[in-house]
């Protein structure tokens, strides 16, 4: 009984200690982002009238943008003012738009997470199947085929290949559309081109620790106990070596929540990603701040999520075991 | 892009002799280190060999296929492709270079100071770069650009504060565990002078462990000035980039596939020779890697 | 048959309901598509309004057309009995599409309220000037000076867009409520807006007849290259802002066009950096004009797809002089005698300072990177050397005196619907917002503010033709390297469907070829 509770506490105080050093991320990243602010060229009145294309701004329309924005207010209270905005929740008004920034990101976040969902699951299963074909015939050619098939996946940059999918696959074969508007078969490619060369990387890594734990101990004693091939594959070598592998996973799958921006546009997808390439362009600052405070949250949680999944299943993780 | 390669704290120090005939042994190292020496003689030599000035139209000759005279063809200005991916390559693979140098010798200082340093020196160190590690560097990366700007330099810091913290942390493990190291205490106890200490037992062992890295982060790197350039975050006209010069030609793909496909494959090779080099220097890290 | 109506035919008919008019019956033509590269972010009038006078949604009192004048559109007509008063009178029988009448009243309620709402619309007019109502279909304008811009400014889309100011201030900021609410005149009323495009359906009701089309969906798609194979994929009809550095590409695929069309009122310009640098020297800036090949720029560079310069403004206008030259020869010598030499690789210097100038371009103009590398090249030929540099940002950039620039190149309107007084104010008066170079010029100083309340139509052709052989021959700044066309691309069933001229991509009567 007493070992139990120990022991959900030991799990409680590493999560307490892991949500408190996330807290500690975001709001530093939140104050790295204000702290580059000043090194940004031009005064952000002028930045605020490009962005909204307005090239002979009158003397009012300046002042009227620098109330609105509290653009004459010292960094320091602008910075608090805007971290107390976002502690309930308002990211601010976009300098381009003049729309609250939390109702622009909102508004595409689920296009976003269908193509990086899709995206993932493309990814996990096709990196699965290639490993474990390259690892049950390790050194021979399946192997081979296998490792070169990913090495040059991972070196080409998927923009390259969305370019290719979208002059053969869309305009050549009649697959899906051009302007997505977020139609299925467009999410279908785009997810496949981000899953696939996604999947090359991940592919290499589950690899390895297929090889490494065929080699170890319990593969050994299955095998001279008779057991096939395929049996000592599935059974000892990838229950080790999936936990590990799955934890890189879950961790890039965090970073992924921004989207996929290269791909959004080549795909015309109306994710995030595509509307923080607009904001980038003309530097509508509160939209990227937003955006980067987002992402790293969303970052920081995948990464509490995947160590949290983690000490449940393997023991020797949690604080007391370390004693 | 931006990926950062899981490695092991501790690497055995080595020296860089028998480096190149390390990698010329090693059945990927071997590929690796030729394509990565042609490409770099090639940037290096590029406008020596550039058969035309980069940026200097010729409408006349716009959109001619491979052939003599120009064997890559030329683009919608009549700009020869050759030249153009000659000149780019300076900025591609010099600028890759650039960013992972940098990165290495800033991880390399900030984490032997936190090492040698005071314990709170320390700990201020390690929680910044905590910080900086708990963002993904692909957002840290846009948060720069999007704040100072596009252009070709502000690509190339904020690619170096995206990458930075890792290899920090590397460099400090190894630095932490170098400076206590036998051979490091024996040396102060017999009266050799501190920086001695640091440049013949610190330094060495946290340099292979950096040298890895760094090599395995080049192929991120070339892929990342590629796609900041091809989105127009990064090298701005007239100024050739292998990334730009594809997203310059994307809309001619119907009659100039070249124009589209050389670019292609010149991001292609860097980052396979890059990754294989990368891949073999590790190896050669760790012996029981050898498989 | 219910089941058979798609989806835009559904909102068709919703709108049609919404604004209380009849269905119409369209089984001629189906909607037109339409993929531009701009978002239009709200449907607030005051800022994204002049969206919708491009897309057949809203109208303005008057029009300015190819042949560089002012016509009366929802005005019958427009005079100026004496200088400081201007009679309007609007049409008989135009209603909003939600079917109230367009009378004085509501067209004073308008003004007023763009006065109000809209800081191009206060910035447009001058001090003192007073609206009334003196008829049931007549306003008259009055100012203490004579306003002789005033049919320029009605024509202008980002001043009085000719709305229910009722209907508009009855939704206070909710500007999504205006959706449907029939505000506008045009022959589209717009039924749908959301971040990737905006759906308008015909209002039968339409003063100058029915429209002939149904409706029409304009898509915002930032990706030229995704607009471009959106045409090609049948996607869309007519792709708004094409790269003209696309035009091989189009004219090799079959089903899609590269239209070019109308003179525009401006195109890129170059202004010259006065207060650094070579170009104080006044013979050098004389020389750069006469080094610029126009014709080249035009029909080499662009292969038409730019008009060649042949003076500061657009040839239609009725004040464009005819003076730009190109003349190498001459250029050379200009130089030579102010003393700047030609070395052994045929480039100048003088006292040891080589002649080489900065040209500055910026990003979001993809076609000045072909345009400053020919001129760099058209330079060389005279001896005088020239880097491109990129700005972000370029107005905040050349307004900074640490930056180095010679020659700034910035896409300007100097003649936007025919209103020639806001480019002089704006980029040529000492101390000026967009006095890029510290232009001073005691004779401009004088003509631009006589210009400004000069209701002469002969004494004001007569100050422009002035300014402009000031800038060629005695004193250059500003000159343009090319005059902007229209151009889009179509597919087949747009193949004849030319770009609208300022702006105005679609009118009633716009509809496939026959």
């Amino acid at each position: 009984m007493t070992g139990a509770v120990s022991r959900g506490r030991g799990i409680i105080r590493a999560l307490v200690l892991r949500l408190w050093q996330a807290v500690l991320a975001a709001a530093g990243a939140s104050l790295l982002v204000w702290l580059m602010l000043p090194l940004a060229p031009g005064d952000p009145v002028d930045m605020i009238l490009s962005a909204r294309r307005i090239e002979e701004p009158t003397a009012e329309q300046i002042a009227a943008l620098r109330d609105r924005f509290g653009l004459d207010l010292p960094f320091w209270q602008r910075y608090l003012l805007w971290l107390g905005g976002v502690v309930q929740g308002d990211f601010g008004l976009s300098w381009r738009t003049g729309e609250p920034v939390w109702d622009g990101l909102v508004r595409r976040l689920p296009a976003s997470l269908q193509l990086v969902g899709l995206s993932f699951a493309i990814s996990v299963g096709w990196s699965l199947a290639l490993a474990l074909v390259a690892a049950r015939w390790t050194g021979r050619w399946p192997d081979r085929v296998v490792l070169a098939y990913t090495r040059i996946l991972a070196a080409t940059p998927s923009f390259v290949l969305a370019l290719l999918v979208l002059q053969f696959a869309v305009v050549g074969l009649g697959l899906g559309r051009v302007l997505s508007g977020g139609a299925g078969a467009t999410l279908v490619l785009a997810a496949a081109v981000l899953g696939i060369d996604r999947a090359a990387g991940w592919t290499q890594l589950l690899r390895a620790g297929l090889i490494e734990h065929l080699a170890r101990g319990p593969a050994d004693v299955a095998r001279a106990r008779g057991a096939g091939p395929g049996r000592v594959l599935t059974v000892y070598a990838l229950p080790p070596a999936l936990l590990p592998w799955l934890t890189a996973l879950g961790i890039s799958l965090g970073g992924l929540i921004g989207g996929a921006p290269v791909l959004e546009a080549i795909f015309t997808w109306p994710g995030v990603g595509q509307h923080v390439l607009t904001a980038l362009s003309v530097r509508d600052v509160p939209v990227i701040q937003a955006f980067v405070l987002i992402a790293v949250l969303a970052y920081v949680a995948a990464s509490l999520l995947v160590d949290a999944l983690a000490l449940l299943i393997d023991p020797r993780l949690r604080p007391e075991a370390r004693r | 892009m931006l990926a950062r390669p899981r490695l092991a704290a501790a690497m055995p120090a080595r020296p860089a002799s028998g480096l190149v005939a390390g990698l010329s042994r090693h059945p990927s190292g071997r590929w690796g280190l030729i394509l990565a020496l042609t490409l770099g003689a090639v940037a290096v030599a590029g406008p020596w060999l550039a058969p035309h000035p980069p940026n200097i139209p010729d409408y006349g000759a716009a959109l001619r296929p491979p052939g003599p005279g120009h064997w890559l063809g030329t683009d919608a200005t009549g700009r020869n492709q050759l030249s153009r991916l000659l000149d780019g390559a300076r900025r591609s693979l010099g600028g890759a270079a650039l960013v992972a140098v940098a990165i290495t010798l800033i991880g390399l200082v900030v984490g032997t100071l936190a090492a040698l340093g005071a314990r709170w020196v320390d700990a201020v160190v390690m929680r910044a770069v905590d910080v900086v590690m708990a963002l993904p560097g692909l957002i840290l990366a846009f948060a720069v650009i999007g704040l100072l700007g596009p252009g070709y330099t502000n690509l190339l810091i904020a690619l170096i504060a995206a990458d930075w913290a890792y290899t920090a942390r590397i460099a400090r493990a190894c630095a932490f565990e170098a400076v206590r190291s036998p051979a490091a205490i024996v040396a102060r106890q017999i009266g050799v002078p501190e920086w001695r200490v640091i440049l013949h037992h610190v330094l060495p062992p946290v340099f292979w462990p950096l040298l890895v890295l760094g090599t395995l982060g080049l192929g991120g790197q070339i892929a990342a000035i590629s796609a900041f350039s091809f989105l127009g975050l990064g090298v701005q006209v007239p100024h050739a980039e292998w990334g730009a010069m594809l997203a310059d030609s994307r809309h001619l793909f119907t009659v100039a596939p070249w124009l589209l496909l050389a670019p292609a494959a010149c991001i292609l090779l860097s980052v396979l020779a890059s990754n294989l080099l990368g891949e073999a220097l590790r190896d050669l890290a760790t012996p029981e890697g050898r498989s | 048959m219910i089941l058979s109506l798609s989806r835009r035919a559904l909102l068709a008919a919703a709108a049609a309901v919404a604004l209380g008019l009849p269905a119409a019956a369209h089984d001629h033509h189906p909607p037109l598509r339409i993929v531009t590269s701009f978002a239009i972010d709200s449907m607030n009038p005051w800022e994204d309004g002049f969206w919708m006078q491009e897309f057949g949604q809203a109208e303005l009192l008057m029009q300015f057309r190819e042949d560089g004048k002012h016509h009366p559109w929802l005005l019958s007509a427009l005079e100026n009995p004496e200088p400081t008063r201007w009679v309007m009178t609007l049409r008989e029988g135009i209603t909003f599409q939600n079917g109230k009448p367009v009378d004085a009243p509501a067209v004073l309620a308008a003004i007023e309220a763009a006065i109000a709402n809209s800081q191009s619309a206060k910035g447009a007019v001058p001090e003192g000037a007073a609206f009334a109502v003196t008829g049931p279909l007549e306003l008259t304008v009055t100012t203490p000076a004579p306003w002789p811009e005033l049919p320029g400014v009605l024509a202008d889309e980002a001043v009085f867009l000719i709305l229910d100011a009722e209907a508009v201030a009855a939704v206070g900021e909710d500007w999504g409520k205006l959706v449907g609410a029939g505000i506008y005149t045009g022959p589209y009323a717009v039924t749908a807006l959301d971040d990737a495009r905006m759906e308008a359906v015909a209002h039968p009701g339409y003063w100058q007849g029915k429209p002939a089309l149904p409706g029409l969906t304009v898509a915002f798609v930032p990706d030229a290259n995704a607009r471009i194979l959106a045409v090609q994929n049948d996607e869309a009809d007519i792709a708004l802002y094409p790269p003209l550095a696309a035009r091989p590409a189009v004219d090799a695929t079959p089903g899609v066009h590269f239209n070019i069309g109308a003179l525009s009122t401006g195109g890129f310009t170059g202004y010259m950096n006065l207060r650094q640098g070579p170009l104080a020297d006044v013979a050098v800036r004389k020389a750069v004009l006469r080094a610029v090949d126009y014709r080249e720029i035009a029909e080499d560079v662009f292969r038409g797809g730019l008009a060649q310069a042949t003076s500061l403004y657009a040839a239609n206008l009725p004040f464009a002089l005819e003076n730009y030259r190109t003349d190498p020869t001459e250029a050379a010598a200009l130089l030579d005698a102010a003393g700047w030499v030609a070395g052994p690789d045929g480039m100048r210097a003088k006292d040891g300072a080589p002649l080489s100038l900065v040209l500055a371009i910026y990003p979001q103009q993809p076609d000045l990177v072909p345009l400053s590398t020919a001129v760099q090249a058209q330079l060389a030929r005279v001896g005088i050397g020239a880097e491109v540099v990129s700005y972000d940002g370029i107005n905040q950039a050349l307004m900074e005196p640490s930056n180095r620039w010679d020659i700034a190149m910035v896409s300007t309107g100097a003649a936007g619907w025919g209103r020639v007084q806001s480019f002089l104010d704006s980029y040529l008066l000492p101390g000026a917002r967009r006095n890029y170079g510290g232009y001073d010029n005691a004779e401009v100083n004088a003509l631009v503010p006589e210009l400004a309340t000069e209701p002469d139509p002969a004494r004001r052709t007569q100050i422009l033709h002035r300014i402009q052989t000031i800038l060629w021959d005695e004193d250059p700044y500003a000159f343009s390297f090319n005059i902007h066309l229209g151009r889009v691309i179509v597919n087949d069933r747009y193949a004849c469907y030319k770009p609208g001229f300022a702006l105005y991509h679609v009118s009633w009567q716009t509809a496939p070829c026959e």
